[in-house]
């Protein structure tokens, strides 16, 4: 079988790149998800708001 | 959280040990060749009579959930999944079988060495064709940042 003509190192290197590109993209899409729940959540935070406005 | 290295590392460990042949493509073969991306999946090349104890090997580390078995004429794939409780990130083992139109690629297989250990990956040329028989939008994305480095 040939040899791959990659260093040990760049294959260690360039590996370790991909699970910090896996991380990146686990925190953009868990920030992605905690955004939409927010917005989600919006109207109902307005309606808890309204009894303390009342209160004023 | 779950680390994909450390998954690949803990099944080619297990490979070495039975003496099963594999060659890695997919993903992590690509950033073998110096073109990184993001991946899920673990995608090893095997041949079809390694599929089933690749399959029992890998669910004593936890790959438990069998997928439905994928036939695209000359690229048939056999999947297996376990989900991290903790991150809820789900990795995909990919298990491509060698057919007579992959062949030559399985016969191109190189060996690399990753922290001291020998890693059998298929070739730059091989990884191409792979990825033209699959022919999805990332493989033929993935094909124009190959081709591009050797242009």
């Amino acid at each position: 079988m040939k040899r791959i003509g990659v260093s040990d190192q760049d294959v260690s290197a360039r590996l370790r790149l991909v699970s910090e590109l896996n991380r990146l993209c686990l925190s953009l899409k868990r920030a992605r998800l905690v955004t939409e729940r927010a917005k989600k959540r919006e109207p109902n935070v307005r309606s808890s708001e309204q009894p303390d406005k009342n209160n004023i | 959280m779950i680390d994909l290295i450390d998954e690949l590392k803990s099944l080619v460990t297990k490979l070495d040990e039975q003496k099963i042949e594999y060659a890695l493509c997919g993903g992590l073969a690509l950033a073998i060749y110096d073109r990184a991306r993001a991946t899920a999946d673990i995608d090893l090349l095997v041949l079809a009579e390694s599929a089933e104890p690749i399959f029992a090997l890998a669910e004593s580390v936890g790959y438990t959930i069998r997928g439905l078995d994928m036939d695209f004429g000359a690229v048939k794939i056999r999947r297996v999944s376990k989900i991290d409780r903790s991150s809820r990130v789900v990795l995909t083992l990919d298990l491509l079988l060698v057919t007579r139109e992959t062949q030559h690629i399985w016969d191109s297989r190189v060996q690399a060495t990753w922290e001291g250990r020998p890693l059998v990956v298929v070739s730059r040329d091989g990884l191409i064709a792979l990825k033209r028989l699959s022919g999805r939008p990332q493989d033929l994305a993935d094909i124009g940042a190959l081709t591009e480095e050797t242009q």
